[in-house]
């Protein structure tokens, strides 16, 4: 049986049982027990799927590493609906260093998949004997996100950063033996840093060790019937991060009393500064704009939530960030039947390019004219273009390429 | 008025005076004039269409190969909007050359394009005050290993690789701008320039690059020739280790219905490429047309097929390839047919005119194709379309801004 490991750098969808407590304090300070050990995030959810799916080979014995930070004690865990084994390290220890504790579970595995999000296990997966098969999973282009994510920080806190950064990623690079990308566009990227870094060289003329596994999507049996408004009710699509504007929306709703904006999720805790930044213009206690509502963070985006709206929206600044984004979460309200009206030159246009109706195209420019012409049309998502999207991109489907590349071993 | 100078690394089409004589006497060798000096393949062609274009707004210098230099006496100086300079294209071939050096002092903008190693040592190390302009829309790393291939010996080739690829990539970093052809391209330099530390944690907005696809020239018959009931296909220009023209030629040997003609398969100066690989292998087939001419004007005879067609390996540099003959086809009001992994695909302006088979199933799904020959028979209005979106003055117009910008010519 060949054994896999699934690295997870953030928490996880773990299954709770009912008696987990809602609530638990470290010392004074309350913290919600699910959001810790259960949420929803990006990275976490990545792991958990590919553990899941893999997990379904009885060929396969699949681990998915937990920080311990995002553990719970077992007794909290729901083991009967999780079909391969869990295990929690130390995330401090990994992160931009070599662990022991991580070196000791992983050198003895055929597998180890690994992301290249936040110095996870880099040191760690870079040395780790010949016989592991190293998968880089670089589903999220850290080199175009990473520069925006430490726009908040100092000049020099970012030099520092970003060159012990940069040596650590690329030697990860040079040891994996396949690299995942998530959209066309980062293939080509990723092979213009395989060249540079001489990964590649006169003998790659005919194929590069990438594999093609997008950021899929669950399988959804019945879809929440949109309720009829009057308005025009947009969602914004998940967190905000530095990269988005939304400033250039409000701006505008302030001209267009018809439509209406949820900021749900609000606000993400690296960044309370920022947000308060955006809404502080727009809101104050006297006068409550009525067509923006900003929301905690308590939010669970869901069918519940998505059925209450017309459309989701998300709008980024023109970044190189935004050239190879993937944004899961505009791809979760496409699973529930929600059009998404976003950035005009996404690569989500070129990879859902056989769906004519799911996602709409708008700039920071003409962002007026577009709430005016959407407001009129009011976009929807058909059932045969649902159905498309779940053939092309559920979870089972996806990651099919990289149990296939596994097996082959 | 701004310098501009651009190293063309091969010949370019220099129009010769009808006294220039026929042949050229280099090395104790006999070449022809034609052949030698005015020639163009893709290389030479782009350099030229940036010279015409750069030369409405700057004082524009094109460096030609000594090799490719028939003398200014030979020369029909005013057919051309631009100067010509030769030089030592051995002295300045993946090494420093102090002549190429004193030349480029001049200038304040140098365009060089990543093919053949040609000026690499010289453009990176010029001085900060000079503008380089890399033309990457041939991306060398992808086609140099193909290139490499017409070494038998894998040390030969692991030789060549070491010694030149750190040239490009010095050459690559100082680079105030590159310049891609197709999107693919753009995003493999993007990731080339960030771990090349080109780029760092400054560069989350845009980059030093811009996309200059090639550019085509309305040359739409006024009427079609066709001379055949068959549907007629051309494959059109030399043969490159990276193409696979024989399972077109077997798919199509017994075809009542389809006819390929393989047309000026030779390369103008590099004879013995298509001597050495191919020329037995379609010397076997009975019945198949292939000439190896180069053709001067190949308006006529394009002309009198229904479409081209290409079929190139399924290699890393087909993913980045921006063939110019497609769009030399296209300029003639020629669909093109190829197989799939052009990134062409994907540009959005040339859907229409363009055809996507699989190199796995040529005969089957040329037939499909071609069943019907209303198919192929693209209305001239999707060329106009392409023909003023694809203009080469349009197409160039970021590139002028750029320059206009970032030196003192600005009117």
């Amino acid at each position: 049986m060949k054994k896999v490991v699934v690295l997870s750098p953030s928490v996880s969808p773990l299954p709770l049982v009912n008696t987990a407590p809602e609530i638990i304090k470290d010392g004074n300070i309350k913290i919600n027990f699910k959001e810790l050990f259960s949420s929803i995030t990006e990275p976490g959810v990545r792991a958990w799927k590919i553990a899941e799916i893999l997990s379904a080979d009885k060929e396969l014995e699949v681990t998915l590493y937990i920080p311990n930070s995002n553990f719970p004690k077992n007794e909290y865990i729901d083991f009967s609906k999780i079909p391969f084994y869990i295990q929690p390290y130390n995330i401090k220890a990994a992160t931009w260093n070599w662990s022991e504790e991580l070196d000791k579970k992983l050198k003895d595995v055929d597998f180890v998949i690994v992301q290249t999000t936040a110095g996870v296990g880099f040191q760690n997966c870079t040395v780790l004997p010949g016989t592991v098969n190293v998968i880089v999973d670089g589903y999220n282009p850290i080199f175009a996100e990473m520069p925006c994510k430490l726009l908040s920080s100092s000049k020099i806190y970012r030099r520092i950063f970003w060159d012990k950064f940069m040596s650590q990623y690329v030697e990860l690079l040079r040891r994996a033996n396949c690299v995942l990308y998530a959209n066309d566009r980062q293939y080509y990227y990723y092979e213009g840093q395989f060249f540079s870094i001489k990964k590649l060289d006169w003998k790659a003329f005919q194929f590069s060790p990438l594999l093609k596994v997008p950021f899929g999507i669950n399988r959804i049996k019945e879809t929440q019937k949109h309720q009829d408004r009057k308005e025009f009710s947009l969602l914004w699509s998940g967190s905000i991060h530095l990269w988005h504007e939304p400033e250039k929306i409000l701006e505008q709703l302030e001209l267009l009393p018809n439509v209406e904006i949820r900021f749900p999720c609000m606000p993400d805790i690296k960044y309370s500064k920022f947000h308060h930044n955006i809404f502080k213009k727009y809101f104050n206690t006297v006068d409550d704009r009525h067509n923006v509502t900003v929301s905690s963070g308590n939010d669970t985006l869901n069918s519940d939530l998505y059925s209450q709206y017309d459309s989701g929206i998300l709008l980024a600044r023109d970044w190189l960030e935004e050239k190879y984004s993937i944004r899961s979460t505009v791809l979760d309200m496409l699973s529930f039947g929600l059009p998404v009206l976003l950035n005009k030159g996404n690569p989500l246009f070129d990879e859902l390019n056989y769906l004519t109706d799911s996602i709409y195209p708008i700039s920071s420019n003409t962002i007026y004219n577009d709430l005016i012409n959407y407001s009129t049309i009011k976009p929807c998502v058909s059932k045969e273009s649902l159905l498309k999207l779940q053939e092309q991109l559920s979870w089972d489907v996806v990651i099919k390429p990289l149990l296939e590349y596994i097996k082959r071993f | 008025m701004s310098k501009i100078v651009l190293l063309s690394p091969d010949a370019i089409r220099l129009p010769l005076l009808s006294s220039a004589p026929e042949h050229k006497e280099e090395n104790g060798n006999t070449f022809n004039l034609k052949d030698k000096c005015s020639r163009a393949t893709a290389l030479g062609q782009r350099v030229e269409h940036f010279a015409k274009g750069l030369s409405q707004y700057f004082d524009v210098t094109v460096l030609v190969p000594d090799l490719n230099y028939p003398g200014k006496e030979h020369i029909d100086s005013n057919k051309l909007c631009y100067s010509i300079i030769p030089y030592n294209w051995f002295g300045a071939n993946w090494q420093y050359s102090k002549e190429l050096a004193d030349i480029l002092i001049d200038f304040d903008v140098v365009i060089i394009p990543t093919t053949t190693g040609t000026g690499f040592k010289n453009v990176a190390n010029l001085s900060k005050n000079k503008l380089v302009i890399i033309d990457g829309w041939v991306p060398f790393l992808v086609e140099f290993p193909c290139a490499l291939l017409s070494y038998n010996d894998e040390q030969v080739r692991k030789e060549h690789w070491a010694k030149d690829v750190p040239q490009y990539m010095e050459l690559m970093r100082r680079a105030n701008l590159i310049l891609y052809a197709n999107d693919a391209q753009g995003h493999f330099y993007e990731g080339l320039s960030i771990c090349l530390g080109k780029l760092d944690h400054n560069s989350y907005k845009k980059l030093p690059i811009m996309k200059v696809p090639y550019g085509v020239e309305n040359k739409y018959p006024s009427h079609k020739i066709k001379s055949d009931d068959k549907i007629k296909l051309i494959w059109y220009g030399s043969i490159y280790p990276w193409y696979n023209p024989f399972p077109l030629a077997e798919a199509v040997k017994d075809s009542k219905t389809i006819l390929v003609d393989f047309i000026g398969l030779d390369h103008p100066r590099f004879k013995n490429l298509y001597k050495t690989k191919y020329k037995e292998i379609f010397e076997e087939y009975d019945g198949i047309k292939y000439t190896t001419n180069y053709n001067d004007d190949p308006s006529v005879m394009l002309y009198e097929y229904d479409a081209g067609i290409i079929i190139a390996n399924d290699w890393l540099e087909n993913k980045y390839s921006n063939r110019c003959r497609v769009f030399d086809m296209i300029s003639h009001g020629l669909p093109v047919i190829m197989n799939e992994g052009s990134p062409l695909f994907a540009e959005e302006v040339l859907n229409p005119v363009l055809f996507k088979i699989s190199s796995d199933n040529i005969k089957k799904d040329l037939d499909k194709l071609c069943e019907n020959q209303e198919n192929l028979h693209i209305q001239k209005e999707f060329f106009d379309v392409i023909y003023e979106e694809l203009s080469w003055n349009k197409i160039l117009s970021p590139l002028i801004n750029y320059i206009m910008e970032n030196t003192n010519a600005k009117s």
